[in-house]
């Protein structure tokens, strides 16, 4: 209790010391929140037709301009930040649980089971992530629920090797012999025990995990490949400035800053989570 | 070391023919087949061109097929591309990817070790800051947003650079920017880190002891053994950015392997989607066999199993 205690004064004070955290975590917080809120705080919806202003460039009504069809973009990336970010987070979801439970049960029952388990990632592994997805868009589709399943797909895996190797860390600690001592079942001992031991190592996976879910998901878009009009994610928004850049960059260049902004603040703050969980990595860095 | 490598290339084996399978089960679980055009085909026509691609047999017989002629070194005939077989268009797109990533191998490898030395020698001056700043924005930037950003200041506004295509010196230099960044910001702060460990090692203390000058001490007593982490990634970064450039070649129009799966994908060219599956993942094993190779070349400690 005392060095939970500690753990997390040590965070906080932290906090005031690291701008950089508080700075992304803002910045995060910002992004959700007027994700939620936005049909309050878009100016206008994000099908309404200003057919006055075709591809207008940013004015006093329509800060960031307007599309083809006269389509407000700050609506637009509003509306389309529900889409992006909930990807994002939801895939990422389902990959922490999947990947989480398949790493425990690898490392703890250990022996041919893990084996076998690790080599089925390995070969996940040794794909082009986006080749991975790619792949199985073809298959269940390129709707929401598809592309969201296809990025967890692919995400898990790195989970699951992030907590094996925790797993095979703890499983021989004392604490996890008294509680097999005491007649705890194997799942009592994986949730109840190993499971909030490992958490430091799984948060800061999920910190980098949600930019590089939104990134897929931008990026698939962005290429054709991903969600399709009317979805509005960000990568489709690019996808709609890609083909105008040239006359009209800013339908492009909104959209791109956004994600970039969101991606930089998912990984600043995975990176500071990072350092304060492991005081060490102060001299170095890695990712 | 033979031994060790006809081990590795032996076990990769089994790995292909799995990726292989998974892929083929992938391709034929998609509903629709690549002859569904919105103008229907006669059916005796389709039942044609089905019997010619085999499309009519079981689904494991076709997959011993595709295996048979694959290690016969025939990857079939492209859907798409009629008369074309899948071997010659890999032949015209490969090279163009491998050059490309190959190019854009080079930014990481001559950038990013040299500026990863330099934030690890001024450690916690301006200098570093700024370099390991710079490398998180690398690390971060999406090659599509990089790679229009590229477009629209060199190609558009100051007209230095082609925007598109692939003729000459002057149109690979932008996609190579835009592909070699990410690895280049990130060997940067693997070389930082890997040589801060190394400074804190004895045997550098020893170096100081005896006075040798600190520039001598960096690069021949520090390099050289901060260098295993730095090869380990290096392998497989060559062979992302050979194998992941699909997004770059898109925006660039580049003919390369990527922007050939992406128009695979749309069009239902399985044979194509294979092949090139198959030629990702061969890139990537190789990549990694020989990295761990070269650990044995760098480090004569490591013992190869």
């Amino acid at each position: 209790m005392s060095k939970e205690n500690q753990k997390s004064k040590f965070k906080i004070q932290n906090l005031g010391k690291r701008p950089l955290t508080l700075l992304s975590t803002i910045i995060i917080m910002l992004l959700i929140f007027s994700a939620i809120l936005a049909p309050l705080i878009a100016p206008f919806s994000y099908d309404v037709q200003d057919t006055a202003n075709l591809l207008k460039t940013p004015d006093s009504t329509h800060i960031m301009g307007t599309d083809k069809l006269g389509r407000d973009i700050f609506s637009r990336i509003l509306y389309g930040s529900q889409i992006s970010l909930s990807v994002g987070i939801i895939a990422t979801l389902i990959a922490m649980i999947i990947g989480v439970l398949y790493g425990a049960i690898s490392g703890y029952k250990g022996g041919r089971l893990d084996n076998f388990m690790m080599r089925i990632v390995d070969v996940i592994y040794a794909l082009p992530d986006i080749l991975v997805i790619i792949l199985i868009t073809i298959i269940i589709g390129r709707g929401f629920l598809g592309i969201v399943l296809a990025i967890s797909i692919v995400n898990w895996v790195g989970i699951a090797r992030l907590m094996r190797g925790e797993v095979l860390k703890l499983k021989e600690q004392l604490f996890i012999e008294s509680a097999k001592a005491l007649g705890a079942g194997h799942w009592r001992i994986i949730l109840r025990h190993i499971l909030p031991n490992a958490l430091g190592p799984l948060i800061v996976t999920m910190t980098f995990r949600i930019p590089a879910a939104i990134l897929s998901e931008s990026t698939l878009s962005f290429i054709g490949l991903g969600l399709a009009p009317p979805f509005s994610s960000w990568g489709v928004l690019a996808n709609d400035g890609w083909t105008a850049l040239r006359f009209y960059p800013h339908l492009l260049i909104f959209p791109a800053i956004i994600i970039f902004i969101t991606v930089l603040a998912f990984n600043i703050l995975g990176d500071e989570l990072k350092e304060a969980m492991d005081p060490q990595l102060r001299t170095g860095g890695i990712r | 070391m033979i031994k060790f490598l006809f081990k590795r290339i032996a076990f990769s084996i089994p790995v292909l023919f799995i990726i292989a399978l998974i892929s083929f089960i992938l391709m034929y679980a998609v509903p629709g087949g690549p002859f569904d055009k919105e103008k229907k085909l006669p059916p005796e026509i389709k039942a044609n061109i089905e019997a010619k691609y085999h499309l009519d047999k079981p689904v494991w017989t076709q997959f011993a097929i595709y295996i048979y002629s694959l290690v016969l070194g025939d990857m079939g005939p492209s859907y798409k591309y009629l008369g074309r077989s899948v071997k010659d268009i890999l032949k015209d797109t490969f090279p163009v990817s491998l050059q490309l990533g190959l190019l854009s191998f080079m930014i990481p490898l001559f950038i990013g070790i040299p500026l990863g030395i330099i934030a690890a020698v001024y450690k916690n001056t301006f200098i570093d800051k700024i370099t390991m700043f710079t490398a998180v924005l690398g690390i971060t930037i999406p090659h599509f947003v990089l790679g229009a950003l590229l477009i629209l200041i060199f190609a558009h506004f100051l007209k230095i650079f082609p925007p598109a295509l692939w003729e000459g010196w002057s149109n690979m230099i932008l996609p190579a920017i835009t592909l070699g960044i990410g690895p280049t910001a990130y060997i940067a702060r693997l070389t930082r880190a890997s040589i801060l460990e190394v400074l804190h090692k004895d045997f550098i203390t020893t170096a100081y002891a005896k006075g040798l000058p600190y520039s001598k001490i960096i690069l021949k007593h520090v390099l050289k053994n901060a260098l295993t982490p730095i090869i380990s990634v290096m392998g497989p970064i060559l062979a992302g950015l050979v194998a992941g450039s699909f997004v770059v070649e898109y925006i660039f129009s580049i003919p390369g392997m990527g922007r050939y799966f992406i128009t695979a994908v749309t069009d239902r060219d399985y044979p194509l989607i294979m092949a090139t599956t198959m030629v990702y993942a061969v890139l990537i094993i190789i990549a990694n066999i020989v990295v761990d190779a070269l650990y044995k070349v760098v480090d004569p400690r490591v013992r190869l199993e």
